[in-house]
């Protein structure tokens, strides 16, 4: 039953953190229950190996490498993607012809685009870069897109009137008109690309998690391969929280 | 013979698709001058104005405006709700202090509302504010849609009496769009019926023009 206020923060904290609780509680009796800790270990095993690693450094230092790949590929596709996006909302012309081509990029297996890269371009930095920008960018063109079209010509007519110059009207029109979507559009931008990634250092390139995970797999390493993915998804998860929804709140502040 | 600075509107036609909107509209505005385009709602008024405006050119015709800065007062406020009042006159004119924002507030009869948000005073405030605005830039040329509809009739005199004293000072050539005979009387120099006359208001009178244009009277404020 839900009724009145519902509950408050910190009942809701509780019942998240005891949610959590439960999970790991229900992994360690599963893997308990299991009997074949090389295949399927409990969270203490993980845990374990994941200290071991962060206090070699390797573990540092492959998310360091996909850190700084994630950070390369989503500044790439964010700036691209919303040029692109911003042009098609604007101009139905432009939008006729970008249209095609983005139902065709939307649809394409990331998994192809990652290998058919590597062929043309070999195993190099710049193609890791690019394959996540061709996976990422149509989606931060569909999101900036709909920002566009929804762009007030009401208030296209007060600028024009009071002819304020391009770059008063892009800051205090267009921007804070924009900026719920171009929230959007990285928040879920940053989340796809870090998949993308580990699937491009899985395949072809010599460090970082995805690497990592790939030595793991070669020698099944299970409680390797959950601790890597575990704790990579929690830097980014934190990175999410930290950075994005701040700046989404910022954005939304005026509201 | 009309000067550089004059404003010249010639209108042979505007349609929205097979819709004609307005047919053979012309008229010429002086610096100082105030101008009230009077005619029912729905009748074209603010479709003229835009093209005055230059923010609609799908017509036939030419305009010819006087250089300078231009004000304009649309139907709504149009005021960016991320900026507050300050803020928001701020964006048609960076150079503005903080007494000449003050001045412009306490024309409009706002001063108390220079840090508040849009969404925290009223539409009838929120109008004054976009008046106070179209004052800001100074402008050769002021055009004003309904400016004063919504608000208290009172208020509405005094205050549409202070900003044309203002404009007028600041040189403008006023246009002002209504549909409200003693609003027109009681600030514009010139009437024009749209679809009938061009009337100097000093030589007519409202009940002279009640009698010749029946809309004038039912129109609701």
């Amino acid at each position: 039953m839900y009724s009145g206020k519902g509950p408050s923060l910190a009942g809701r904290t509780i019942s998240r953190l005891l949610s959590l609780l439960a999970l790991v509680a229900l992994w360690w009796a599963a893997a308990w229950l299991g009997h074949d800790p090389g295949r399927f270990p409990g969270p203490g095993a993980v845990g374990l190996f994941a200290w071991h690693a962060l206090a070699a450094g390797e573990m540092l230092g492959a998310i360091g490498a996909t850190l700084g790949r994630v950070a390369c590929a989503f500044v790439v596709s964010m700036l691209i993607g919303t040029a692109i996006g911003m042009l098609a909302g604007r101009s139905p012309r432009a939008d006729a012809v970008i249209d095609p081509w983005l139902v065709i990029a939307l649809n394409l297996p990331v998994l192809m685009v990652v290998v058919l890269v590597y062929i043309w371009m070999g195993l190099t930095e710049a193609a890791a870069i690019l394959a996540v920008c061709i996976a990422k960018i149509p989606t931060v063109v569909v999101t900036i897109r709909e920002g566009a079209r929804a762009l007030d010509p009401a208030l296209d007519d007060l600028a024009q009137c009071f002819a304020l110059p391009p770059a008063r009207r892009w800051r205090r029109i267009i921007l804070p008109q924009m900026a719920p979507y171009l929230a959007a559009a990285a928040r879920s931008g940053l989340s796809v690309t870090w998949k993308i990634v580990l699937i491009v250092e899985l395949i072809g390139r010599p460090d970082g998690v995805g690497f990592e995970l790939n030595l793991l797999f070669q020698t099944f390493d299970v409680a390797g391969i959950i601790a890597y993915g575990l704790v990579f998804a929690l830097v980014m998860l934190g990175l999410e929280t930290l950075v994005l929804q701040k700046l989404e709140r910022r954005a939304n502040a005026w509201r | 013979m009309p000067g550089a600075e004059t404003l010249r509107v010639s209108i042979a036609s505007k349609r929205f698709g097979a819709r004609q909107v307005l047919t053979d509209l012309r008229f010429t505005a002086a610096p100082g001058e105030v101008l009230a385009l009077l005619a029912p709602s729905g009748s074209g008024k603010t479709t003229a104005l835009r093209i005055v405006l230059g923010l609609d050119r799908a017509f036939e015709g030419e305009v010819v405006r006087p250089p300078g800065p231009m004000g304009a007062v649309f139907q709504d406020p149009r005021l960016l709700p991320w900026l507050d009042v300050a803020a928001n006159l701020r964006l048609v004119s960076p150079a503005l202090g903080a007494a000449d924002i003050d001045g412009l507030l306490a024309l409009v009869g706002l001063e108390a509302a220079r840090l508040r948000y849009p969404r925290e005073i009223s539409l009838g405030m929120a109008r004054r504010v976009a008046i106070a605005r179209a004052l800001a830039v100074r402008p050769a040329l002021l055009v004003l849609d309904e400016p004063f509809a919504s608000l208290d009739p009172m208020l509405a005199l005094g205050l549409s009496r202070a900003v044309i004293a203002r404009a007028r000072a600041d040189g403008a050539t006023v246009l002002l769009a209504s549909h409200d005979l003693d609003q027109a009387l009681a600030i514009a120099d010139r009437i024009l019926i749209l679809g009938g006359p061009d009337l100097r208001t000093n030589q007519t009178t409202a009940a002279s023009l009640r009698a010749q244009f029946p809309f004038l009277s039912g129109e609701p404020r």
